[in-house]
């Protein structure tokens, strides 16, 4: 489906047509688990949010404005729904994705370098908590461009903000999310 | 500035190492740098960790998750569904009672708290009016002995300069005070209206900078060292001339109390 397609879908599903959300579950999965697994590094959880976030659609689809594109409302509500479910996990001290990813890869014998990929699983999660300390506009930017490799004109032009202004904002995100990993790596 | 690039050319040049368009030599430029600068080297490292190439992640996506979405979405709405609607049905029984019930105990307890309401509304107005009585005379206070130190350190210059840089300096000074944060068209608005000539920090004062502890400007005054002329000591014109180069959104907000306390700290100090 092409976007003018999915937003007619959109607005079809607006309008009580159910078929038209399983066109746009068909469509878009792809790209939202791909999304997901940015931000987890496990494709278990990448699906499960997913999932939460059609269901999300099917419950906010009245706030969905028509006349605009459906796919960067959709990526907004998938972005916020997997940081804020990461947050969550972490501040009941349940399962997240790097303790998943460290038990499966310490019963894998196909892990080339299970070291290195241990390392990677948990500086990843350091990574998305760092996140959560910067403020809403720097997260989301930082969130778009460098953890899901959105194109920074297009992010810009999306987010109604000067280019200049965006790449401003992502060079102060990028520097204070290496600070505070510093910070967490100094501290005893 | 380390090794031939600094912390603010390393960063323009980031996209560029992201996406491996950078020249060999740039790339060893930026790699020099990282060795020296701790936040650098972070932030290249989240770059390298974050690059995962997209058709690697598309050839990894397990097919089975992206078939069985529409199912599981499907039988998770209808689930939710029918939880509500059960929901809705108990709690369709407790909706005769309840009204009633709460109904009686709104009408006991408006005629005690409309009375109290009436009380604590002026109790409240005259707490406010002694705050704002105490911060009035805190900020007169404040500004009479800010005048006394300034008058102290001044000492023999011409007078003329003496009373411009006394009202300026108070002035700007006092208007930072009343206000917690400032948009950098304000800030520039108020730059402007000094008179030329106007020195914000000493030569001896700017000498003392180390490591700034300001927000903002982002790379402290240190880095403003390098573009402007502070032979004299750093006046007004010349920073609103710099800040005028610099890409900020003029709506921007920054705090004024980190600005006012490192300048009265170097100005007591000296």
């Amino acid at each position: 489906m092409d976007e003018g397609q999915i937003s007619a879908a959109a607005a079809a599903f607006q309008q009580g047509e159910e078929d038209a959300l399983e066109a746009l579950v068909d469509s878009l999965t792809r790209p939202l688990i791909a999304i997901a697994y940015r931000y987890t590094r496990d494709w278990e959880w990448a699906r499960d949010l997913t999932q939460e976030t059609w269901i999300q659609v099917h419950r906010q689809i009245d706030r969905y404005d028509t006349a605009r594109p459906f796919r960067p409302w959709l990526y907004a509500i998938h972005r916020n729904g997997c940081l804020s479910h990461l947050r969550r996990a972490w501040v009941r001290h349940e399962s997240t994705p790097g303790d998943e990813v460290v038990r499966e890869l310490q019963g894998s014998t196909t892990a080339s370098n299970p070291e290195a990929d241990l390392e990677r699983a948990e500086f990843h999660r350091r990574l998305v908590r760092a996140l959560d300390a910067l403020g809403e506009r720097q997260r989301e930017i930082f969130a778009r461009v460098d953890l899901e490799g959105g194109d920074q004109k297009e992010v810009a032009q999306e987010m109604e903000m000067k280019f200049t202004t965006l790449r401003t904002t992502l060079h102060f995100a990028r520097k204070r999310v290496a600070e505070l990993l510093l910070d967490e790596e100094r501290s005893p | 500035m380390r090794n031939g690039i600094d912390c603010h050319g390393f960063r323009e040049r980031l996209d560029e190492y992201r996406t491996g368009t950078l020249s060999p030599a740039s790339r060893a430029e930026m790699e020099r740098h990282a060795d020296s600068c701790p936040v650098c080297a972070m932030t290249l490292r989240v770059q390298d960790h974050l690059a995962i190439p997209d058709p690697d992640l598309a050839a990894d996506l397990p097919e089975e998750h992206v078939r069985s979405m529409w199912p599981r979405v499907r039988d998770e709405i209808a689930r939710r569904e029918s939880r509500r609607a059960r929901r809705h049905r108990s709690g369709a029984r407790a909706s005769v009672w309840i009204p009633t019930l709460a109904a009686a105990a709104v009408l006991l307890l408006a005629g005690n708290l409309y009375l109290l309401g009436e009380l604590s509304d002026f109790r409240e107005r005259a707490h406010r009016l002694a705050e704002r009585e105490r911060g009035l005379v805190e900020q007169v206070e404040a500004h009479e002995r800010r005048l006394a130190e300034l008058e102290a350190s001044v000492g023999d210059i011409d007078p003329r300069a003496r009373t411009a840089a006394l009202a300026a300096t108070t002035s700007w000074e006092r208007m930072l005070g009343r206000i917690d944060r400032i948009r950098v068209g304000e800030l520039t608005a108020l730059l402007a209206a000094l008179p030329p000539g106007t020195t914000l920090l000493r030569a001896e004062d700017l000498a003392r900078l180390e490591e700034p502890r300001l927000t903002w400007p982002p790379r402290g005054w240190a880095g403003a060292a390098a573009t402007l002329d502070l032979a004299d000591g750093l006046q007004a014109d010349e920073l609103l001339r710099w800040i005028q180069t610099l890409p900020l959104d003029p709506e921007r907000n920054i705090p004024t109390n980190r600005i006012l306390e490192r300048i009265r700290s170097l100005s007591v100090q000296g």
